[in-house]
C-alpha cells in the first residue's frame, strides 16, 4: 500500500502534466492561427456583405470552409452581422445556414460540449434564422443546471419558433435577470419577436410581466402608464415593482400618485436612495419628492436636487 | 519519508489546479458574453458604473477611461488644482469644463472639495472634474463617491488602463443576480481592481473603512481575467521574490532527493505541473503587446 500510493500519485502527476502540455500546445496553435482567422473572417464578411447588398437569392460560395475552425468563423460572422444590422435579408441568411448545414453543425456542437461553451453555441443558434423544428431539439437544455445554457436554450427556442414564444417564456423556470431581459430585447428590436406589451403586462407570469415592463421602457410607451401603476401597486415581486416604478420615472411621467407613494413607503432604504438619485438626475422637482418621501429623507433629496446634476438636467 | 514529498507536491498541484480551473471557466464565459449587444446599448436594470479616479493626471488615461461605450457610465477625476495647476488647466481647457453647483448629501464625510466641474461638450458629459486638496487616496475616492451618480463604484489609480469590454463584463456580472445582490466584483489579474456597490462603501464609512471586507462572501464575485492593465513593468522586488521562491523550491527538491527518491520524483513532477499551469495561465491571460492601449481604447487589445 505504501509503495502503491506514491506510484499512483506520480502517474497522476505525469498524466496531469501531459494534459496541461496538450492544452498549452493547443492554445499556442490557436494564437498562431489568430492572424489567419482574422483574414478569413474579413473575407467571409466581405462575401456576405456583397451578397446581402446585391439582393441575390442564391447563397454565395465561402472558400476554405473545410479548414479547421472555418465553419466556426462563418457562424460567428453571420451572427455578428445579424446582431449588428437591422433588416438584413433573412431569406438569404436562412439559405446560407441550410446550404452549409450550419444549424446541424451547431446542434452537434451543442450536444458534444458543456457549460459555457454549450451556452455560446446555443446563443449563436438563437441568432441564426433556423427552421422551427430546431425549437424542439434545444428544448431539453432549458432544464440545464447552468443558468446561461438554460437561458440561451430558451432564446434559441423562441427565435426558432416565435409563435410559441410566450408559452416558452411562461414555462421558463427561473426569473429573468437584467442582462437576460436586455438580451431578449435585443432580439425583439430586430423584429424576431412580437411587441404586444399589453398581454405581457397583464400576464400572471412574472417573467412575462418583466419583459412587458422592459418593452415599455425600451420603446417609451406612455400608454402603458395604468398597467405600470397596477404593477407598482400590487405586484408580489418587489424587484418587478421597482422596475415598473423606475420605468415610469425614466419616461418622465407624473409620480405623485397614491400607488407610487404606497410602494415607495414599502421599498428597501437602499432602493429608495437609488430611486431618489435617479429622480433627482432626471430633473423631478423638489415638491414631487416631498410628497413621495418622508421628512427624514428631505436633506438627502434637497442636496441631490440642488446639486450640479439637477442644474445640468434642468438646463 | 515519501509522505512529506506527497503532501508538498499535493499542495502545489492543488493550488495550481484551483487557480487554473476558474481561469478556464472565465475564458469560456467571456467568449460567451463578449458579443452581448443588449448590454452595450441598454444598461440593463439601470446598472450604472461610476469610475473614481485618484492621481490620474495623464490626459491619455482619461481618454481611455472615457472611451467606454456603455450607457450608464461616468468618470469622476479628483485632482488638486493647487498642486498640479498645469495639468488641471489643461483638462479644463481640453474638455471645456464649467463649474457647477454641488451640495454634499452627508452620506460620506467629505472635506476639501473646492469645486466641481462638468464638460460643456455633450460627448464628454460623462466626465466630472473634482478640484480637491489632496491628502489620501481614500479621501479622494470618498470625494468622488460622494459626487457619483451611479450604484457601482470603481476606484482607479494612476497608470491603470481599462481593457475593451471590461465595463460590459462587470455589468454582465452585476446583472447576473437580482438587483443589489452583487456588492463586490474583483479582478485579481493585470492591474487588480474591485467594483463595489455604493451601499457597501457608505456602510463602511468610506474607502478608509475597507468596504471590500464588510461585504458578505456570498455577495462577492471574482472575474478571473484581467480587466485593467498597467504599463509599468513589475518591480525588481517582485522579481526577486519570485526568484527566491524558485530557489527555495529547488532546495526542497534537492533535500528530498537526498532523503528519498520517490519524494524527489513527486516534487519534481509537481514543479513541472505548476510551471506548465503557470505558462498556461499566462497564455490564457495574455494581452497582445504589439498594439499598446490607445487613447480611443477601441481595438487596442484583443480580449
Amino acid at each position: 500500500m505504501t509503495a502503491t500510493l506514491p506510484m499512483l500519485w506520480i502517474a497522476t502527476l505525469i498524466a496531469g502534466s501531459l494534459l496541461l502540455a496538450g492544452g498549452l500546445a493547443a492554445e499556442r496553435l490557436r494564437q498562431r492561427r489568430r492572424g489567419r482567422d482574422a483574414v478569413l473572417r474579413a473575407k467571409y464578411l466581405h462575401i456576405l456583405t456583397v451578397a446581402l447588398l446585391s439582393e441575390r437569392r442564391t447563397p454565395p460560395r465561402f472558400p476554405l470552409l473545410d479548414r479547421p475552425g472555418a465553419r466556426a468563423i462563418l457562424v460567428e460572422t453571420l451572427v455578428e452581422t445579424i446582431r449588428a444590422t437591422y433588416g438584413p435579408d433573412d431569406e438569404l441568411v436562412r439559405r446560407i445556414v441550410a446550404e452549409y448545414g450550419l444549424d446541424r453543425w451547431l446542434l452537434q456542437r451543442i450536444r458534444r460540449s458543456g457549460g459555457y461553451r454549450r451556452a455560446r453555441y446555443l446563443a449563436q443558434l438563437a441568432h441564426l434564422p433556423v427552421a422551427p423544428e430546431i425549437a424542439f431539439r434545444v428544448a431539453g437544455h432549458i432544464s440545464s443546471r447552468n443558468r446561461y445554457v438554460r437561458f440561451y436554450a430558451l432564446l434559441a427556442r423562441i427565435t426558432a419558433d416565435p409563435a410559441e414564444a410566450l408559452h416558452a417564456i411562461a414555462s421558463y423556470p427561473t426569473p429573468f435577470t437584467a442582462t437576460e431581459t436586455a438580451e431578449i430585447l435585443s432580439v425583439l428590436r430586430r423584429g424576431m419577436l412580437p411587441i404586444a406589451y399589453v398581454p405581457l403586462l397583464e400576464s400572471p407570469v412574472e417573467n412575462l410581466r418583466r419583459l412587458g415592463v422592459a418593452i415599455v421602457r425600451q420603446f417609451g410607451i406612455e400608454e402603458a402608464e395604468m398597467q405600470l401603476l397596477r404593477i407598482v401597486d400590487t405586484d408580489p415581486s418587489p424587484e418587478l415593482a421597482f422596475e415598473a416604478l423606475d420605468t415610469l420615472r425614466a419616461m418622465q411621467l407624473p409620480l405623485c400618485r397614491r400607488e407610487i407613494a404606497g410602494r415607495i413607503a414599502r421599498l428597501d432604504p437602499s432602493l429608495r436612495k437609488t430611486l431618489l438619485r435617479r429622480m433627482a438626475a432626471g430633473g423631478y422637482a423638489p415638491h414631487v419628492l416631498q410628497r413621495l418621501f418622508g421628512a427624514h429623507e428631505r436633506p438627502y433629496y434637497e442636496a441631490l436636487v440642488q446639486s450640479y446634476k439637477c442644474t445640468l438636467a434642468c438646463r | 519519508m515519501p509522505i512529506v514529498g506527497f503532501v508538498l507536491s499535493f499542495c502545489m498541484v492543488a493550488t495550481a489546479t484551483a487557480l487554473l480551473v476558474p481561469i478556464l471557466r472565465e475564458r469560456r464565459k467571456s467568449r460567451l458574453l463578449a458579443p452581448m449587444r443588449g448590454l452595450a446599448c441598454d444598461a440593463p436594470g439601470g446598472i450604472g458604473i461610476s469610475v473614481l479616479c485618484c492621481g490620474v493626471y495623464d490626459p491619455e488615461q482619461i481618454r481611455n477611461l472615457l472611451s467606454v461605450e456603455y450607457a450608464d457610465y461616468e468618470v469622476i477625476a479628483v485632482l488638486d488644482a493647487a498642486r498640479y495647476p498645469e495639468e488641471f488647466a489643461a483638462l479644463v481647457s481640453d474638455y471645456r469644463m464649467i463649474r457647477v453647483e454641488w451640495t454634499p448629501t452627508g452620506e460620506l464625510a467629505v472635506e476639501g472639495i473646492r469645486s466641481i466641474g462638468r464638460s460643456r461638450k455633450r460627448r464628454f458629459r460623462r466626465l466630472v472634474l473634482v478640484n480637491r486638496a489632496a491628502d489620501t487616496a481614500a479621501g479622494d475616492f470618498d470625494a468622488a463617491a460622494a459626487v457619483a451618480a451611479y450604484d457601482y463604484l470603481l476606484p482607479v489609480e494612476a497608470d491603470r488602463w481599462l481593457l475593451p469590454g471590461a465595463i460590459e463584463r462587470l455589468v454582465a456580472e452585476a446583472g447576473e443576480a437580482p438587483d443589489g445582490t452583487v456588492m463586490s466584483i474583483r479582478s485579481p489579474f493585470g492591474a487588480p481592481m474591485r467594483l463595489l456597490a455604493r451601499e457597501a462603501v457608505i456602510a463602511a464609512g468610506g474607502y478608509a473603512g475597507r468596504p471590500e471586507r464588510t461585504v458578505p462572501r456570498k455577495r462577492r464575485r471574482t472575474i478571473w481575467r484581467p480587466l485593467m492593465i498597467r504599463r509599468e513593468k513589475p518591480s525588481r522586488l517582485r522579481r526577486a521574490a519570485i526568484a527566491a521562491l524558485l530557489l527555495l523550491l529547488a532546495a526542497g527538491i534537492v533535500w528530498a532527493a537526498a532523503t528519498d527518491r520517490r519524494s524527489a520524483a513527486m516534487l519534481s513532477l509537481a514543479t513541472v505541473y505548476v510551471a506548465l499551469a503557470a505558462t498556461y495561465v499566462r497564455s490564457l491571460c495574455r494581452i497582445p503587446q504589439k498594439r499598446r492601449p490607445n487613447a480611443s481604447g477601441a481595438g487596442g487589445f484583443l480580449m
